[in-house]
C-alpha cells in the first residue's frame, strides 16, 4: 500500500508519554535508592532507575533512526507481522532455560551432597530453590508463552499485532521483573509464598506490565482480519485474565514502607494458606496448562499440517479445563486446618478434572490420524506428540494423588517432585522446544540447522526424564512409607535423617538425569545459533518446507 | 458462644450450603448450555472451517522483516 508523503517527523503520543513517565520513575526509583532500608532494596531501586533510563533512552534512540512514516499494518494487503518482540522473547526463553536447568542440577547436588552450599547464604538450598522454580517457569515459561502468544495472535488474526511501543514494554518489562525477583531471591527477598516469592514492587510492576499485555491481546484481536478467534487465542486470553486475577488475589499486602522491600499480607494463617494455594494450583493451571495448550493447538496441527482432530472438542476441553480447574487447589492442603469440606472439594473436583485434560490430550495426539509416519520421520512433531503424552501422563498421576488416601501416603515427599516434573519437563519442557523448533526458523526465515540433533535433543532428554521421574516415585513412596513406620512398642520407626540418608541413591539418578536433560538443552542452543547463523532464505514456502525431512 | 459468632458461623453455613448446591447447579447448566451450543448439528461445518485457521496462512505473510 502506497502511503503519500507525510507531514514532518513527529514523535507519537505512546513516544512522548513513555518518554515522560519513564523520566520519572528514574527521578522516584533514584530517591528511594538513597533512603531504602537495606541494601538490597536500594539495589533493587538503583536498577528501577537505570532501567527507565535505558527505556528513555531507547525510545528517543529508536525515533530518531525510524522513518517519518509509521510502519504500515499491511503491505499490498497482507498483514505486515511483526516479529521482533517473538524473536526477542524465543531468545529470552533459550536463555533463561538454560539457566533454570543449570540451577536444578546444581540444586540436585546440593541434595546428594549438602557441601554444595559451601556454606555461603546466597546459594544454600533454600534461596536458589525459587531462583530455579522461578527461572524454569516464569522466566523460561513465561518467554516461551509470550513468544508463541504475540506469533500466534498475528498469524490466526491475520493482523499486526496492536500498539507500536506496547508489545516490546510487555517483553521488556516482563524480562525486567525476572530480573528483579531473581536477584532478590539470592539476597533473601521473598514473601515466602511458593511460586509467589516476589515482593511487593516486584509485583506492582508485573501487574502493569500484565495489564499492558491483556490490552495488545484484545487490541489485535478488535483488528483481525479472520472473523473466527482461533481455540489457540482462547486458551491465551484464559492465561492472561487468570493470571492477573490470581497474582491480584494473592498479593493483597500492606508494604511496610515505601523504602522497605517487606510488606505484610492482609489475612494470615488458614486463609492465607488457602488463598496461596488457589492461587499456585492456579498458576499450574492457566500459566503451565492453558496456556502452553495453546501454543499445542496451533503448532501441532501447524507441523503435522492437519487441523487439530476435533475442534469441537477443542471448545468443550477450553470450557471444562477453565471451570474446573479453579476449584482443584485445596487438594494441597489435605489433612491441615482446612475445612473438610473444601478439602473433599478440591478432591473431588481434581478428579473431575482428570477428563477435560485426557480430552486435549486425545485431541492433540489423535491429530496425527492418518499421519502416523511423521513421527518416525520428523523428530520436532515428536517432540510435540510426546509433550502431550506426558501431559497425559501427569494429568492422569495428579488427580490419584489428589486423593486423600494416596496423598496421605504422597504428600511432602519427593513423589510431588516426581509429579511435578513430569509434567514441567515432559509436558511444558517439550512442547515449548518443540514450538521453538517451529517458530524460530519461521520467524528468522531461515532452515533449521540439524534435525539430526533434534533427535539427539529428543532422545537425550527423555531418558533424563525417565531417570528423573522413576527415582523420584521410588524416592517418594520409600520417604512415605518410612515416615509412617512405627515400631511394635508405637514409636516412629525411623528419624528424619534415616529417611535423608536413605534416598542418597535416588538424588543421584535424579541429578543424572536433570544433567541429561541439561545437555539436551545445550544440544537445542547450538542447533539454534547454527539457525540463525545461517543465510536467510527468499520465500515463505522454502520455511514451511525445509524442516521436513528427506523421506 | 455469644451472638456475633453465632451469627458468622449461621453465614458462613448458608452461604457454604447455597454454593454447594444451587452453584453446582449453575455451572452444571453453564456446561450443558456449552455442550449444546458445540454438539449444535448445523455448526459442524463452521468449526470445520475454523479448524484450518492456522493452515490457510502461509501466503500472507510478506516479508518477516520487523
Amino acid at each position: 500500500m502506497e502511503r503519500p508523503p507525510l507531514s514532518p517527523k513527529r514523535m507519537t503520543t505512546g513516544e512522548t508519554s513513555l518518554s515522560v513517565i519513564f523520566a520519572l520513575l528514574a527521578l522516584a526509583s533514584a530517591f528511594v535508592a538513597f533512603h531504602a532500608y537495606t541494601a538490597i532494596y536500594a539495589f533493587h531501586a538503583a536498577l528501577f532507575a537505570l532501567g527507565s533510563v535505558a527505556a528513555v533512552a531507547a525510545i528517543q534512540t529508536r525515533y530518531r533512526r525510524r522513518p517519518a512514516a509509521l510502519t504500515p499494518l499491511m503491505i499490498d494487503e497482507r498483514p505486515n507481522y511483526n516479529f521482533g518482540p517473538v524473536k526477542f522473547t524465543a531468545l529470552a526463553a533459550l536463555f533463561w532455560g538454560v539457566a533454570g536447568f543449570l540451577v536444578g542440577l546444581y540444586l540436585a547436588l546440593e541434595l546428594a551432597y549438602p557441601q554444595f552450599n559451601l556454606d555461603l547464604p546466597w546459594i544454600n538450598f533454600g534461596r536458589l530453590r525459587p531462583l530455579h522454580t522461578s527461572a524454569v517457569i516464569f522466566a523460561f515459561g513465561g518467554n516461551v508463552l509470550l513468544a508463541c502468544s504475540f506469533y500466534i495472535l498475528q498469524r490466526t488474526s491475520r493482523a499486526r499485532i496492536a500498539g507500536d511501543l506496547a508489545p516490546w514494554f510487555v517483553v521488556l518489562g516482563y524480562n525486567f521483573f525476572i530480573l528483579i525477583a531473581g536477584t532478590g531471591y539470592l539476597f533473601g527477598v521473598t514473601r515466602g509464598h511458593e511460586y509467589a516469592e516476589p515482593e511487593w514492587y516486584a509485583i506492582l510492576w508485573l501487574v502493569v506490565v500484565w495489564v499492558v499485555y491483556l490490552l495488545v491481546y484484545l487490541f489485535t484481536l478488535a483488528r483481525r482480519a479472520e472473523p473466527h478467534i482461533y481455540v489457540a487465542n482462547w486458551f491465551f486470553l484464559a492465561f492472561i485474565v487468570t493470571v492477573a486475577v490470581l497474582v491480584l488475589g494473592n498479593n493483597v499486602e500492606i508494604p511496610v514502607s515505601i523504602y522497605s522491600s517487606q510488606s505484610v499480607i492482609v489475612w494470615a494463617g488458614v486463609q492465607d494458606a488457602m488463598i496461596q494455594w488457589w492461587y499456585a494450583h492456579n498458576a499450574v493451571g492457566f500459566f503451565l496448562t492453558a496456556g502452553f495448550l495453546g501454543i499445542m493447538y496451533y503448532f501441532i496441527p501447524k507441523r503435522a499440517n492437519r487441523p487439530i482432530y476435533s475442534y469441537r472438542l477443542s471448545i468443550v476441553h477450553f470450557w471444562s479445563l477453565i471451570f474446573l480447574y479453579i476449584w482443584a487447589g485445596p487438594h494441597h492442603l489435605h489433612y491441615t486446618a482446612l475445612p473438610d469440606w473444601a478439602q473433599t472439594l478440591g478432591m473431588v473436583f481434581s478428579v473431575v478434572l482428570w477428563m477435560p485434560s485426557w480430552g486435549g490430550m486425545i485431541n492433540g495426539v489423535m491429530t496425527l490420524s492418518g499421519a502416523w509416519d511423521k513421527l518416525r520421520t520428523d523428530p520436532v512433531l515428536r517432540m510435540l506428540v510426546v509433550s502431550v503424552a506426558f501431559y497425559g501422563m501427569s494429568t492422569f498421576e495428579g488427580p490419584l494423588m489428589s486423593v486423600k488416601a494416596v496423598n496421605a501416603l504422597s504428600h511432602y515427599t519427593d513423589w510431588g517432585i516426581g509429579h511435578v516434573h513430569s509434567g514441567s519437563l515432559g509436558w511444558v519442557g517439550f512442547v515449548s522446544f518443540g514450538a521453538l523448533y517451529c517458530l524460530i526458523p519461521w520467524v528468522w526465515r531461515r532452515p533449521l540447522y540439524s534435525l539430526k540433533l533434534v533427535n539427539w535433543h529428543f532422545w537425550i532428554s527423555t531418558i533424563g526424564i525417565v531417570f528423573y521421574i522413576s527415582a523420584m516415585w521410588v524416592a517418594g513412596i520409600m520417604q512415605g512409607l518410612m515416615w509412617r513406620a512405627y515400631t511394635p512398642q508405637g514409636f516412629l520407626e525411623y528419624s528424619f535423617i534415616e529417611t535423608t540418608e536413605a534416598l542418597h541413591p535416588e538424588y543421584l539418578i535424579r541429578a543424572a538425569g536433570g544433567g541429561l536433560f541439561l545437555i539436551g538443552a545445550l544440544i537445542m542452543v547450538y542447533n539454534i545459533y547454527r539457525t540463525i547463523a545461517s543465510p536467510e532464505v527468499d520465500t515463505a514456502e522454502d520455511i514451511a518446507a525445509s524442516p521436513l525431512p528427506a523421506e | 458462644m455469644n451472638d456475633r459468632i453465632a451469627e458468622a458461623v449461621s453465614n458462613y453455613e448458608s452461604w457454604r450450603a447455597f454454593a454447594a448446591s444451587w452453584g453446582l447447579i449453575f455451572f452444571g447448566l453453564i456446561f450443558l448450555c456449552v455442550i449444546a451450543y458445540v454438539f449444535w448439528p448445523s455448526r459442524r461445518r463452521t468449526f470445520e472451517a475454523d479448524a484450518l485457521i492456522p493452515l490457510r496462512e502461509d501466503d500472507d505473510d510478506v516479508s518477516g522483516h520487523v
